[in-house]
């Protein structure tokens, strides 16, 4: 058996992919071959720690997508003052400057 | 109350009157009995409510990890703010708690034995505490509540620096392996793309070629990993 037909051949033991009257050979094998065994060991823990990366990355991606989208929504902010929990209230800090600056200027323009 | 001396003498005997009079107490502990149920019941509900938040968290589903960031994030923020802290760090600080909580969450034996809120809490404290403590930017002036307990949350931070390491030994592995063996096994391995999809991507001939490419490029991930792990 080739490295590269071997290594494919754990992956599909690891995902319980492998039949049962392939999967029995496999075990045997292992029982009788204690460098296949420690090989098969040392595999898992590879492709245990690759899992795990995986999943964590992906949380991290997650969580960031989610700070963009809130910061996006509103429901958090750089600068603490300007959460708001309504939209009333958010369209008020959006639109407050030009609501107060318009009838300022147009007394002026009179 | 004295029920007694408000009902006229002639009344006495009326049936209605004594079958109230009968139950009026009785009647009064059963609301309060109900009152109490009822308060118990909001409790539960609304530990079961973070109960499922957390399965959320641990299946990555996006509203739950949204609502739980939503509700937690500007507490952190004023913590960090407060004591020294930019934008920045509240954002960094939060996230790694939120891992932390997320590994937490995700084993079987896992409860939690106080509110959310006040777990995100202790875990960011002593996170920012040690961060200010590493960058020399502990000063007289820093907030010493920071100091103050939460709750006991030794063992999850041991857990989490253990994990912390293992991810970087596998990032630093990722990052010496170079291309295209990089994003081959990121296409594979972490966003579980087929090996048809990669043959389409990467643009090998047939997937013969591209699995015996894979096999190549998962054997130098494997050693560049072990040359530091087993460290």
């Amino acid at each position: 058996m080739s490295e590269q037909l071997l290594i494919e051949s754990l992956e599909r033991y690891f995902n319980d992919e492998m039949l049962p009257e392939e999967k029995a050979y496999f075990e045997q094998k292992r029982l009788e071959n204690p460098e296949l065994d420690q090989m098969v060991v040392t595999h898992k823990i590879f492709m245990d720690k690759m899992a795990q990366f995986a999943e964590r990355k992906k949380l991290m991606n997650s969580l960031s997508s989610t700070h963009d989208y809130l910061l996006e929504k509103g429901a958090i902010a750089e600068d603490q003052k300007k959460i708001s929990k309504g939209k009333l209230v958010q369209l008020w800090h959006r639109y407050k400057k030009q609501l107060l600056l318009r009838p300022a200027s147009q007394d002026l323009q009179r | 109350m004295n029920f007694q001396l408000l009902i006229p003498q002639s009344e006495k005997g009326n049936p209605v009157i004594l079958f109230f009079l009968k139950n009026y107490f009785s009647a009064r502990i059963w609301v309060t009995f109900r009152h109490i149920l009822a308060l118990k019941v909001d409790l539960v509900n609304s530990d079961q409510k973070e109960q499922q938040l957390l399965r959320g968290l641990v299946e990555n589903d996006t509203k739950s990890v949204q609502s739980i960031y939503a509700a937690n994030f500007s507490l952190i923020q004023a913590l960090v703010l407060n004591n020294n802290g930019s934008y920045d760090d509240a954002r960094d600080v939060f996230q790694e708690a939120m891992v932390i909580l997320y590994e937490k969450a995700k084993k079987s034996d896992f409860k939690l034995t106080c509110q959310l809120k006040t777990y995100l809490y202790a875990i960011a404290k002593r996170l920012w505490l040690k961060k200010l403590k590493h960058h020399g930017l502990f000063v007289s002036n820093t907030d010493l509540s920071l100091l103050e307990p939460v709750i006991a949350v030794e063992e999850d931070l041991e857990m989490a620096e253990r994990k912390n390491a293992e991810f970087e030994v596998m990032e630093s592995a990722f990052a010496k392996l170079g291309e295209p063996c990089k994003s081959l096994l990121e296409a594979f391995y972490l966003q579980k793309k087929s090996m048809s999809d990669l043959v389409e991507i990467f643009g090998y001939t047939n997937t013969d070629n591209a699995k015996t490419q894979k096999y190549k490029c998962l054997m130098r991930l494997k050693k560049l990993f072990f040359a530091q792990y087993s460290k």
